[in-house]
């Protein structure tokens, strides 16, 4: 049996989901991955998290390739990439701290990004990180790494024989004077309109008329199309 | 063919063991190294490089790990060509910084938190690998002075690591300055680092 394994941010967890609740179950079971593969009656593997970056999504995936996967069984890999003004951080492995997510992951990772509410973070210190962020989260920077962390997985995908489709969910990637080369080498076949504006799960949902919760994720009509439209492209590869 | 060095422009580049590698195998060499040592600049300046190039035979070389990239906020320069003097490095150890960015050292523990620190290095390793294999290309990684921690984040990254192609990995004792050290050398002298040239020619030739 065909196991869906979805990796990427909030938007691909399903936050907000059913318009009240940053994360339940219901949220995590209905969010477009879960959608699609219970249409087809596949499995599902949840391998988001709320405020997940890149850095985050690119590790994700290697950990699923070197630690999950496999060899035998059959997967497609849906990977949303997301706002490149997102970063990482772990509360110390000898602490009691850790990050509240309904999630498999490493609970001492701590997602951090513009706009959060400092209060999520569990330690003074941690709440205070909003302070340097102007200065990690360089717009050149963060687009450069988004383009190596894209094709590095693409190609690791792609070598490794795994069935894969790769989107935008907030935000399209800039081409920069540094990245310009390694964008040219994404297959647009298998990363979705990686740089076109409004090509997004996010903005194609409000292009596409769905409401948008304050918070700026989208509700459960909009993840039943981009199910349909994902299970439309991963057709068109002839995945299933 | 050309020998490029990927790394610490003091430690790997400039005229060290991937020089030498390159006059043992009569190859141009490059010196792509810069003074940004982090796993996440190493990264992105290969697979830059390897989406403009063809050809070349990549040395990466990882040290001073515990360190960041990050690219100047204020007054930027103009550049043409294939660096971005831009970047900086921001390392544990590091000292001077600018006025602007004094407030990063605040939050130093937390940044490079041991952990974090070896979880990236070592997902970039296996992610930049399977980069370059995917374009059959070969290439030799060494650690020049520390190791990846082995832990339960790290340790089915650790076993996917191509050991032929990779000298240390995760064995503190394997690093290329004791190497040169147990051999009777010295790792800053020419003769250090041709001693090195050899040992990474002996991993190219050992499919």
């Amino acid at each position: 049996m065909t196991t869906i394994v979805a990796i990427g941010c909030s938007h691909t967890y399903g936050t907000r989901l059913d318009g009240i609740q940053s994360s339940s179950l219901f949220n995590i079971n209905n969010n477009f991955a879960a959608l699609l593969a219970k249409r087809n009656n596949f499995k599902i593997a949840h391998l988001s998290q709320p405020g997940g970056s890149n850095e985050f999504i690119h590790r994700q995936t290697v950990d699923w390739l070197t630690r999950h996967r496999k060899r035998d069984e059959d997967y497609i890999v849906l990977i949303g990439w997301t706002s490149p003004f997102r970063m990482e951080l772990r509360y110390p492995e000898d602490s009691d701290v850790e990050h509240a997510a309904l999630s498999k992951i490493d609970m001492k990772y701590f997602p951090v990004s513009i706009g959060q509410e400092p209060e999520i973070a569990q330690t003074k210190q941690f709440k205070n990180i909003h302070s340097i962020l102007p200065i990690m989260f360089e717009e050149t920077k963060e687009y450069d790494m988004w383009a190596s962390y894209a094709l590095a997985t693409q190609r690791m995908l792609q070598k490794n024989k795994v069935k894969f489709l790769m989107y935008n969910t907030c935000e399209e990637i800039k081409i920069t004077q540094n990245n310009s080369s390694i964008i040219n080498l994404f297959d647009t076949i298998t990363y979705l309109n990686p740089t076109t504006k409004d090509a997004n799960f996010l903005y194609w949902g409000l292009k596409n008329g769905y409401e948008k919760t304050e918070c700026w994720h989208l509700k459960l009509d909009a993840h039943i199309a981009w199910s349909e439209y994902l299970e439309k492209e991963c057709k068109k590869l002839d995945y299933f | 063919m050309y020998i490029v060095a990927f790394g610490c422009k003091d430690l790997v580049g400039n005229k060290n063991a991937a020089y030498f590698l390159s006059k043992k195998l009569d190859c141009n060499y490059i010196d792509c190294t810069t003074e940004t040592t982090s796993p996440q600049s190493i990264f992105r300046i290969v697979t830059k490089y390897a989406s403009e190039h063809e050809d070349f035979l990549p040395i990466i070389g990882w040290s001073n790990t515990a360190s960041l990239q990050l690219r100047t906020i204020y007054s930027r320069l103009e550049y043409t060509g294939f660096h971005d003097p831009n970047y900086w490095n921001y390392s544990a150890n590091g000292k001077n910084l600018k006025l602007e960015n004094r407030r990063l050292d605040r939050f130093k523990d937390v940044l490079f938190d041991e952990h974090l620190v070896n979880i990236r290095w070592c997902n970039i390793v296996v992610s930049l690998q399977e980069f370059l294999k995917s374009y059959k290309i070969d290439y030799v990684m060494y650690n020049v002075e520390n190791a990846i921690d082995w832990n339960a984040n790290t340790m089915h990254m650790i076993k996917f690591i191509d050991r032929s192609k990779y000298i240390g990995v995760e064995n503190p004792k394997a690093n290329i300055k004791k190497y040169v050290k147990k051999l009777g050398y010295n790792f800053a002298t020419d003769e250090g680092q041709k001693c090195i040239a050899g040992l990474l020619k002996d991993k190219l030739d050992s499919k």
